[in-house]
């Protein structure tokens, strides 16, 4: 099908750019974007983007601010028989959801079990309106209603990787096998690869002192080991000592260092400059990059690897679907030619799947594993717009599926591109 | 115990054991409720287990074994009818199997009416043919049993339909009876149209899955002979949208399937129908339709004047042929059509009304309030004997009356005129009561008015010009209402005038009743 309009509805997230692989396709005319009003500076971004890069084949596209945030975080939590979410919903939203998404080739919602998309899909399984759900982050909770409900009521669900449909057997009792499609909504985009990262030549700080640079993007960070609600996700003193120790660099770039998410106070005295003190020059606390202008992107190709996860997760439950979790920032990483690597125990389905991380025990041994990562295998979201519009409409994808092998090179780390077409 | 080892002990005959076992392990998954139903109903508490397999139904309402398990129990208790309940749902959920077709047939021989004659003999076949890959000595005894002719086998044509149609779903019988296989898509749909799945699967329909679509269109699509889909098309309009989205699907689909059938080839031709619920002044809408319609063979309209206002809006290529026919319409033979020597001079009104002027005064105007199935509301046992009960207790009423819900407005616009409006001034905010001139009055056939003229009940309708309306008047089959006119007066009107016109009914038939379809699909599939 051509000319083909898309809604899209939910979270903008952290790679607004990702969208010009969306507004670029030669098969999409218009792109109708509906976000919630708790993401007004991603939208910015988001029509920044697309000013700066549009072209006379770029899709038409119109973005609305959906403003029912609160209500989705709220009330519609309390539902828990259909016909209750119906009559909870204000006249002006139906209207909204009824006459607007559904002008559309194409609904595509998503993507988080945090961001109210999931409950906003739930709404339209509801009233029958078709729907693609884009779906990345969720947990392990009972009685998820509104979940199961949008996964049920989906035509297509977009998952990143078979494991999803274990997940989701365990977790509602259904099985999607029949319409998942397989692609990650944190592909990041093909056109600012080509247009800004393809040919960019940046020197790793490694050849520079001959020591590898470990880069840690992390929004918060937390530094009291018994905090409980981030089930040890963002408390990273233990492995950050452990890679210093080890020789590694560390570059820890966050936006704030806090003692814990329930605790969101922050002093200087804190275990991170410790560290810092501990070792001068090869622990940098550093300003969070900011990817969401492709520029940004200079700064992470400095490093040789980065890190994934805090390997600290005990928590069961939350490990159910941690282990299926693939983290966004392992797509910066990739996209920069820096080599993921990651404890073990935590990610559980990359350790089997991915060849180009590094699993460790000890970060040691991540002298020897560099050396068997042949390439980073990349895929964009041009890819997920192809897979969406071919699935749906059973088309032959629009093109090959792009596929960039990015190849080792010499002795270091240094990566050169190569396309290599699948 | 494992639910292996459960097995086991209920194929022993070991059911005390079973019993046992779960008298003191509370009832969890729909194995937990299956085994302990079994064990219940064979180990001699025949009430117990099957109020057992109700509970499990009551949460597990979907799960296959237990629906298998209940039917057979009444089956067995001799509950043949409620028997037969549970294996239609079975079939609704698209499982084939050969004791519940066994069941099936059984049932419509109890009954032992003419009309299901075709449909025993249909399913005493599946129940054979199935039976007979495994178990030849059981297939036996149901070709026995049924005294089934020797057409097992033979080639059948098949038509895939696209969710659940809308009024007279139950006419497709007429493909059955000759030899055509239904597989029926089933998606969400109204709750009024509901019951054609029901009225389906008792008619020996195949279901196929949302989910299961693409498999099929990969796999069993070439051997499809007719894509069918009819109903409605809401193209944005305000007055329905608001929570009515099934039609977005349905086009989705038939772009699927039409686009798959001409780029591979195959044999299949795709037929629409669109009713009068049909609005495509929006211009997202009319587009948005244009595209999925482009490898589709055949449109047909309910009237002209729809077809006229579908192309004014709507741009197909010149490949997609149309024609004017009606498919949501009874079969010649369910005509109930009965001549009396005198008349009720009442004026009979049914199904959604909407407040407005009308030219009958309201002591003259009887409502049907039983929930009868006469083009839909029911399964086809249902609609038959419902049909039945209608005719006896409203077939002497002389009249129906038609929409007149803005032919008096002062603002009154004719169809040329509405024709030519932008589509901001086309939509029909009927649920608030605003009533501005529409295009559905010239467009569409109410389904209520084909009940009447089913039954040989006279509308009365307004001349507005819609062109079906003036073929049933040039026909001498309902009464004219000018708009000068303000008052009809029933009793006017004598009795032999009303047979006289009840007679016309019959003898232009054709005008409203499916069998015209069925020619036309025989004829296109024959290539003329």
């Amino acid at each position: 099908m051509d000319n083909i309009v898309v809604t899209r509805v939910g979270i903008i997230g952290a790679a607004p750019h990702r969208y010009l692989d969306l507004l670029l396709h030669p098969k999409v005319k218009s792109v109708r974007y509906f976000y919630f009003d708790n993401e007004e500076k991603n939208y910015q971004a988001l029509l920044e983007t697309y000013s700066l890069h549009k072209t006379d084949s770029t899709a038409n596209f119109s973005g609305r601010k959906f403003r029912w945030y609160s209500f989705f975080t709220k009330y519609i939590q309390l539902v828990k028989k259909l016909d209750m979410l119906l009559s909870l919903i204000p006249n002006e939203m139906l209207r909204i959801i009824a006459q607007e998404f559904t002008k559309a080739d194409i609904l595509m919602i998503g993507d988080n079990d945090y961001d109210c998309s999931i409950g906003l899909a739930a709404v339209c399984a509801i009233l029958g309106i078709p729907y693609v759900l884009t779906f990345k982050e969720t947990r392990f909770r009972k009685d998820d209603i509104l979940e199961k409900w949008a996964l049920e009521g989906a035509t297509k669900i977009v998952v990143p990787h078979r494991g999803y449909v274990d997940f989701i057997k365990k977790k509602h009792g259904i099985d999607i096998s029949k319409k998942v499609i397989f692609a990650d909504v944190d592909w990041r985009s093909k056109f600012i690869f080509d247009k800004y990262i393809r040919n960019k030549q940046v020197q790793k700080l490694s050849e520079r002192d001959g020591r590898l640079h470990v880069c840690i993007l992390a929004s918060r960070t937390i530094w009291d080991p018994k905090e409980t609600r981030s089930k040890g996700r963002y408390y990273y003193v233990d492995i950050i000592e452990k890679l210093l120790k080890s020789g590694f660099v560390v570059h820890l770039h966050t936006n704030a260092i806090i003692k814990s998410l329930d605790e969101p106070i922050f002093v200087r005295d804190n275990p991170y400059t410790h560290l810092e003190k501990r070792f001068p020059g090869k622990f940098l606390i550093e300003k969070p990059i900011d990817l969401k202008r492709p520029e940004g992107y200079y700064e992470l190709m400095r490093y040789d690897l980065g890190l994934l996860t805090s390997g600290k997760v005990e928590d069961e439950i939350f490990m159910e679907f941690e282990k299926y979790n693939i983290p966004n920032r392992y797509y910066e990483y990739k996209h920069a030619g820096v080599v993921p690597i990651a404890p073990k125990g935590v990610l559980k389905y990359m350790e089997e799947n991915c060849e180009d991380v590094i699993f460790f025990e000890e970060p040691t041994e991540i002298y020897e594993k560099i050396h068997e990562v042949e390439y980073l295998r990349i895929q964009f979201y041009r890819n997920l717009v192809d897979k969406v519009i071919s699935e749906l409409f059973l088309e032959p994808c629009c093109e090959d599926e792009y596929i960039l092998d990015l190849k080792k090179d010499r002795k270091g780390f240094n990566i050169k591109f190569s396309d290599k077409k699948k | 115990m494992e639910n292996e080892d459960i097995q086991k002990l209920l194929e022993e005959g070991k059911y005390e054991a079973v019993i046992q076992y779960y008298r003191e392990k509370p009832l969890e998954t729909s194995q937990d409720f299956l085994y302990f139903g079994i064990a219940l109903f064979y180990g001699g508490f025949k009430e117990e287990g099957v109020k057992i397999f109700k509970a499990g139904l009551e949460k597990y309402p979907n799960d296959l074994d237990l629906l298998l398990n209940i039917s057979e129990a009444y089956y067995q208790l001799g509950q043949y009818e409620t028997a037969f309940e549970y294996a239609k749902k079975i079939v609704e959920l698209g499982f084939e199997d050969p004791y519940i077709y066994d069941i099936i047939a059984s049932y419509y021989e109890i009954l032992g009416e003419e009309k299901l004659k075709k449909l025993k003999e249909l399913f005493a076949e599946k129940a054979y043919e199935l039976l007979n890959e495994k178990n030849g000595k059981e297939a036996e005894m149901i070709r026995e049993k049924f005294h089934i002719p020797s057409r097992i086998g033979r080639k059948k044509k098949k038509m895939l339909i696209i969710g659940s149609c809308a009024n007279y779903g139950d006419s497709f019988v007429k493909f059955v009876e000759n030899d055509w296989e239904l597989y029926i898509l089933k998606t969400h749909t109204w709750k009024t149209f509901v019951s054609n799945y029901e009225c389906f699967a008792e008619m020996g329909a195949k279901f196929i899955k949302e989910e299961d679509l693409d498999d099929f269109i990969k796999y069993e699509l070439s051997n499809i002979d007719l894509v069918f889909r009819t109903g409605y098309f809401y193209g944005g309009d305000d007055s329905h949208r608001i929570i009515r989205f099934y039609d977005i699907r349905h086009f989705n689909y038939i772009y699927k399937i039409s686009r798959w059938i001409k780029e591979k080839g195959l044999k299949a031709k795709i037929v629409l129908a669109f009713d009068g619920d049909t609005f495509v002044h929006d211009p997202f809408w009319a587009e948005w339709l244009s595209k999925r319609l482009i490898f589709v063979d055949y449109i047909l309209f309910d009237t002209e004047n729809l077809r006229k206002y579908f192309f004014k809006h709507v741009s197909l290529p010149p490949s997609v042929k149309t024609d004017v026919m009606l498919v949501e319409v009874p079969l010649k033979r369910e005509l109930m059509v009965r001549i009396h020597d005198h008349y009720r001079k009442y004026v009979l009104t049914m199904g959604r009304s909407i407040p407005s002027y009308v030219p009958v005064a309201s002591d003259r105007i009887v409502t049907l309030n039983t929930p009868l199935a006469l083009g839909g509301g029911g399964g086809y046992l249902k609609r038959l004997k419902d049909r039945e009960i209608f005719a006896v207790e409203y077939g002497d009423i002389a009249f129906g009356l038609g929409y007149f819900h803005d032919f008096y407005l002062s603002n009154y616009s004719s169809f040329e005129e509405i024709l030519e409006r932008s589509h901001e001034h086309l939509t029909i905010p009927m649920r608030f009561s605003n009533y501005l001139p529409m295009v559905y009055a010239y467009t569409n056939v109410p389904g209520k008015v084909i009940s009447y003229l089913q039954f040989g009940i006279v509308p009365i309708l307004p001349r507005n010009g819609n062109d079906f309306y003036e073929k049933l008047f040039q026909n001498g089959m309902a009464i004219p209402i000018d708009r000068d006119v303000e008052y009809f007066d029933p009793e006017t009107v004598l009795d032999e005038q009303i047979s006289e016109i009840r007679r016309n009914i019959l003898q232009s038939s054709d005008i409203f009743t499916f069998d015209r379809f069925f020619n036309f699909v025989n004829q296109i599939l024959e290539g003329e």
